[in-house]
């Protein structure tokens, strides 16, 4: 097999290939920036993590009603006056 | 070992050449860029092997495998005649050697793809014939023949104004 180039051959080779437009070259490499991907384990334990909170809202019971602020205020000064007009009379009673 | 490539640095070493091989198979240049930029973006998902001994070559195999891939999607031929020749060399100072350029141009456009490709990879490339049947995964006597034929071809065709340009 003759490797050996003739002129022909030389002068073809001699010929240079246009080179690329520049704007490719940014264009190009931002297309083929690697992309940062969120590594499979870490999606899956957020993924579990999020079932467990999920699952514990829904199956744990309600917390029993506690009176509110306002019941408080509109009974105690009730119960209070009652207490003292009962010890009121339980004084008058003993005189 | 050294470190392996970046990819702004395989871009700057090679993405002419691997560019000129693309058209070599599709004809046209907004198919070679597109083949390009998807060559580019593979290579930016994985990580470019240390310790390759021609990264030229092994980049052209990866090239080539893509662009077969893309003549089967495509199930294209075209016929060279129909097109216009994609402007492959730099422009020439020289009337006569743009001439010549332009004529080269429309010969390989003439050639079928197979000899095309090979007489690119031997003429601009570099490549040798063992590096040649590597890369395309043909025996090394049909890259070498195939070579052989495309050179004839554009010598006939190229023959009279080669020998009028030609200092005796």
């Amino acid at each position: 097999m003759n490797t050996n180039p003739d002129a022909f051959e030389n002068d073809l080779r001699a010929l240079k290939r246009r080179a690329l437009p520049e704007e490719w070259r940014s264009e190009m490499l931002q297309r083929s920036k690697p992309v940062i991907r969120t590594p499979r384990w870490l999606v899956a334990g957020w993924s579990v993590a999020w079932a467990a909170i999920m699952v514990m809202y829904f199956t744990t019971p309600p917390e029993p009603d506690t009176p509110s602020s306002d019941s408080w205020s509109n009974t105690a000064p009730t119960m209070l006056w009652q207490q003292r007009a009962a010890s009121i009379e339980a004084l008058l009673a003993a005189n | 070992m050294p470190a392996a490539p970046t990819l702004p640095e395989l871009y700057d070493a090679h993405a002419a050449g691997l560019f000129h091989y693309f058209t070599s198979f599709t004809g046209e240049e907004a198919d070679a860029k597109d083949l390009l930029q998807e060559l580019f973006i593979k290579l930016g998902k994985q990580s470019i092997p240390t310790g390759i001994v021609n990264l030229r070559a092994w980049l052209l195999r990866l090239a080539h495998h893509q662009a077969v891939d893309w003549l089967r999607r495509h199930r294209v031929r075209r016929r060279a005649e129909e097109e216009m020749p994609p402007e492959m060399f730099a422009t020439q100072d020289d009337p006569d050697q743009a001439e010549f350029a332009k004529r080269l141009e429309a010969a390989l456009a003439l050639l079928p793809m197979e000899q095309r490709s090979v007489a690119q990879l031997k003429l601009w490339d570099g490549l040798t014939f063992e590096e040649i049947a590597e890369v395309q995964g043909i025996p090394l006597n049909t890259a070498a023949s195939r070579y052989r034929y495309a050179l004839e071809k554009l010598r006939s065709e190229l023959r009279p104004l080669y020998d009028e340009l030609k200092p005796s």
